[in-house]
């Protein structure tokens, strides 16, 4: 019984390493940093055609949209901004001032040449202070 | 008006809560409601006893599908046998059992017929499902259907004569010879 | 109401506190009135949260302003369903969701145990009133759905409108039924560890809410890649967002459960492992709604940030120490009854089907935080995507489907190789020559090919099965279709779990095309231009506007043909809300959809010019809704599988098979 149980253990073995090659190859060949828009200007040049994750607040006023769909804004963290050029699916929550993240590649020309395009609601979700304000004033409103 | 929605609210929670210590219902009384340690015991040895002879039962079925082979199945009844009567001994010494004389080679005989029969005299669903089982594991195991009665080798349903030793096999002595 | 609500839920908290004392105690010190009254109490909890619940439904209906819960998530224009649907709309109305829930659920489980299995139920009911304690701490003391605003505004800032879909309605239900379902089999594991009574009962009851737990997930899944599909606009349905993954975890764990304890049932093995796993099922789930409502891991979901944070993850780690404490305790009482003969056995078959999805789930636990691992180690936040969860997650489900195909014909204990070959020789060449033909038809793709085949071998076996017990029943008289009836009837656990499969080979197949086969394109239209896709030609008519009261749309005009005969208007649409308020999101994107069973045409339109031009993307999706289909499939056999009544005392009685136990009793 000591053979079948030896199979048992080779077979166990074999099902955990390949599941961990799976995993490491994963990381290895589709890991990308996440930067901020400071993060990824202080990594110029070294940056330029890697694969990197950035995000930032578009620049208000900054869309423009191209004929053909494509799309080309900026985004910053107070930091600096950088302008992205992208053509692809806009989700709908894209528009000034909200948390947009973007992934590619940073080109030498200082041009974010994005293929993955993701939005965020402002981080104040559950604010408030925005119900007060639109001249809607409530019953004898305070301010605050 | 407010205050006291949710103040009765807050009464019938508390009094709801607290019923049982008021009303103590005759399934709640302290000893029946916790089963005796002994009874539970008992209980459990019960359903052991049960699903060995289960098992002793299913042992024979699949001998008989000639799912199993003989050095197996010989060595897993004697086990099991054994198994059920240390069972039913222990059945005994806790006193719940029926019969004093512990659990000698008779109980288990007994036993384990009454599970036959059981098993045979069951509804015809009963036996769907087995010959369902046996047509889901024919594929699985094309093992001998029965067995000569003098050399103990396996032979097929329909042979009249062994294959092997030549004997003659007729339906009550490979009856006699198989375990059910 | 207010204040009736508010008060629910503090005594809701309450009455949880004590009912784990009682019960407790009531166990301890042997004292039945104590019991019951924790029983009554786990009732009144109930009771109480569906007041809380009630009331906070009846301020948002109204629209009361004055609390902050209900100025966030709805407005005045917010048609009646959406108004009672903002109950889950934001993070204390969820928060409170899932008490309810749980609350509903241990009060089912009360009622179920009534009059059964005295040991072990008072230490199942202390474990659930402890997890409702927690939850009801939250929505009474961090995230109160009553909080009043010191000025009521006018008007509330709105649903966003990607939530206003029916979808929405019973998506977000569906998956909290099945996270919180999971406390219920975990509370009977924890009741076992604590009471020692590690019999077969707790591992009964597990089971059957295992099961519905684990239904409830899986609609829950389908009905939001349904939702993300018809409703987020980019022709896909699942991304591996972190939000996605926090349900999918528990599902795959919960799948590995349901499974495992089959084994345990029939053979009395792998009761430390089966104990391990619902623990770890519970763990993914609760992980599963910290990161949902967090906010810790950032999400395209994008879910408030809050500081429940650090009370989750002191949660988590109770839940983790103290059940792995209780485990290690009871560890000697956990010894398996059997032991492994053969690896070509049903078992091995099992045991390997628990790895890969401990081995899948493990996979995306680890892809979803990676990120917050990788800041925490190097100071880089390092994150990987969807083809990180893609290349780990398809080989893993490849080998599950094959063992799919080989768990219900092998058999127990230990399977000969001839016999092997003989049982499988009709799926095995049901498969070989589907591949065959799928070659030669010229598809290339390995990953496809394997999963098309291994799912015409899955779909063999499964039909074998059923052909076989047709096939005796109807040997006695009985026609085809009654004895079909009659044979899933008798045994609704192994047929539920066969039709189970056939719905998952169906959503594998579904899976398997639209994520391969997908084409698309993207043009930029005058009026009279065409644009054409997969036997689709879609002629561009014109931009249309116009107005009613929730919203201003634009509409792409195109009238579509299907290999030349027409197929009627496909019309995409830009929507922009009305209600300007402040709400955060007023543009939606309605994607046109015609849906068939070979293929899905899925037009966006992207954006419009003032010259009437629009700029249009179409892609041909084939075989999406076989996904849906699949699902009904799914559920119809966890329905099967779960009717009550039928042959209850044959189930009860577990027949144990104790085989080639040479070395042990050698030894002895």
């Amino acid at each position: 019984m000591l053979k079948g149980k030896l199979k048992f253990i080779i077979a166990i073995a074999v099902i955990a390493l390949g599941v961990s090659y799976l995993v490491y190859g994963g990381v290895r060949d589709t890991m990308v940093y996440y930067l901020t828009v400071k993060e990824l200007k202080s990594k110029v040049p070294s940056v330029y055609g890697e694969r990197v994750r950035v995000s930032g607040k578009v620049v208000p006023g900054s869309i423009k949209h191209g004929p053909d769909g494509s799309l080309e804004f900026s985004i910053s963290d107070g930091g600096g901004d950088v302008d992205v050029a992208y053509s692809g699916i806009v989700p709908d929550i894209f528009k000034d001032d909200v948390e947009a993240v973007v992934e590619g590649q940073y080109g030498s020309d200082n041009v974010f040449a994005a293929d993955v395009l993701l939005a965020k609601c402002p981080t104040k979700y559950e604010s408030t202070e925005a119900l007060y304000k639109n001249g809607s004033e409530g019953k004898g409103v305070k301010t605050y | 008006m407010e205050t006291i929605l949710a103040l009765a609210i807050a009464l019938l929670a508390a009094l709801f809560i607290s019923m049982p210590f008021f009303f103590k219902s005759k399934t709640a009384a302290g000893d029946e409601y916790f089963p005796d340690p002994r009874a539970e015991k008992a209980k459990e040895l019960g359903s052991r006893k049960d699903s060995l002879l289960t098992a002793i039962k299913d042992i024979e079925f699949d001998y008989g599908l000639g799912k199993l082979s003989r050095e197996d199945y010989e060595e897993l009844h004697g086990k099991y046998r054994s198994e059920a009567a240390g069972l039913l001994e222990e059945i005994d010494s806790l006193g719940a059992g029926a019969e004093a004389d512990g659990g000698d080679d008779d109980d288990i005989e007994k036993e384990i017929r009454a599970q036959r029969g059981k098993f045979v005299s069951s509804y015809d669903d009963e036996e769907l499902e087995k010959e369902i089982l046996r047509a889901r594991e024919a594929s699985w195991n094309d093992g001998p259907e029965r067995f000569c009665p003098k050399c103990g080798s396996g032979c097929a349903r329909d042979d009249l004569f062994c294959s092997k030793c030549g004997a003659k096999l007729n339906q009550t002595e490979t009856q006699n010879a198989r375990p059910l | 109401m207010v204040e009736t609500g508010k008060i629910s839920i503090f005594l809701a908290f309450a009455v949880s506190i004590y009912v784990v004392c009682a019960s407790v105690y009531g166990a301890r010190a042997g004292k039945s009135d104590f019991v019951e009254s924790a029983r009554n109490g786990m009732l009144a909890v109930c009771f109480l949260l569906i007041i809380a619940t009630v009331a906070l439904v009846h301020s948002l209906v109204n629209l009361d302003f004055s609390l902050k819960y209900v100025a966030l998530n709805t407005s005045t224009d917010l048609p009646m369903i959406y108004r009672i649907t903002s109950l889950w709309a934001g993070q204390a109305g969820s928060l409170l969701l899932w008490a309810l829930i749980l609350s509903i659920y241990s009060a089912l489980v009360v009622l179920d145990t009534r009059t059964r299995s005295r040991l072990l139920m008072p230490y199942v009911v202390a474990v659930l009133a402890a997890i409702t304690v927690f939850f009801t701490f939250i929505v009474g003391f961090v995230e109160n759905p009553f909080e009043t605003l010191p000025v009521a505004p006018l008007e509330g800032r709105g649903l966003n409108p990607i939530l206003q879909n029916a979808y929405m309605v019973i998506h977000p239900v569906m998956l909290y039924l099945g996270y919180v379902g999971v406390s219920v089999p975990f509370a009977f594991g924890m009741g076992a560890l604590l009471s020692g009574q590690l019999g077969d009962e707790w591992i009964k009851y597990s089971r059957k809410w295992t099961l519905l737990a684990w239904t409830f997930l899986s609609v829950g899944l389908l009905l939001g890649a349904r939702w993300a599909y018809l409703e987020l606009g980019w022709g896909g349905y699942w991304a591996w967002d972190p939000v996605e993954n926090a349900a999918f975890m528990p599902w795959l764990a919960a799948t590995a459960f349901v499974h495992s304890v089959m084994i345990q049932e029939k053979k009395g093995m792998l009761k430390k492992w089966n104990m391990a796993l619902i623990i770890l099922t519970f763990f993914l789930a609760v992980f599963g709604t910290f990161i949902t409502r967090s906010g810790v891991i950032s999400s395209v979901h994008s879910f408030a940030q809050s500081d429940i944070g650090p009370l989750f993850l002191g949660f988590i780690a109770f839940i983790l120490l103290f059940s792995f404490a209780m485990f290690l305790y009871r560890i000697r009482d956990l010894e398996s009854e059997n032991r492994f003969d053969s690896i070509l056995s049903r078992e091995s078959a099992f045991i390997f089907n628990n790895l890969l999805f401990l081995g899948a789930a493990f996979a995306v636990f680890l892809g979803t935080i990676f990120p917050i691992m990788s800041e925490a180690l190097t100071g880089n936040k390092i994150l990987v995507g969807s083809p990180y969860f893609n290349r780990v997650n398809v080989p893993i489900a490849l080998v599950l489907i094959f063992l799919m195909g080989v768990g219900p014909l092998i058999s127990w204990r230990k399977a000969s190789r001839e016999n092997l070959m003989k049982n499988f020789m009709v799926p095995l060449v049901t498969g070989a020559v589907t591949a065959g033909v799928l070659i030669a038809l010229g598809v290339r793709e390995v990953y496809a090919v394997l999963s098309y085949a291994f799912c015409a071998f899955v779909t063999a076996t499964v039909f074998t099965e059923f052909f076989r017990g047709v096939a005796v029943r109807s040997g006695r008289g009985e026609n085809p279709a009654l004895a079909f009836v009659r044979l899933v009837s008798r045994n609704k656990r192994r047929y539920g779990g066969y039709i189970v499969h056939i719905g998952v080979v169906l959503i594998v197949i579904g899976i398997t095309s639209s994520s391969v086969f997908v084409t698309e394109k993207q043009a930029t239209l005058t009026k009279g231009q065409s644009l054409e896709l997969g036997g689709y030609t879609l002629t561009f008519q014109g931009i249309e506007q116009y107005t009613n009261d929730a919203k201003n749309a634009t509409v792409a005009k195109l009238e579509g043909y299907k290999n030349g005969k027409p197929i009627g208007p496909v019309s995409p649409e830009k929507n922009v809300y009305k209600y300007e308020g402040n709400r955060d999101i007023n543009q939606e994107t309605e994607v046109a959809l015609r849906s068939t069973f070979t293929d899905d045409l899925y037009v966006i339109l992207m954006s419009y010019g003032s010259d009437g031009t629009a700029t249009i993307r179409v892609m041909v999706n084939p075989m999406v809704s076989w996904i849906w289909a699949g699902g009904v499939v799914l559920l119809i056999g966890a329905i099967v599988t779960m009717w009550p009544g039928g042959r209850k005392e044959r189930e009860e009685v577990f027949v144990r098979y104790t085989l080639h136990d040479r070395d042990r009793t050698a030894k002895v």
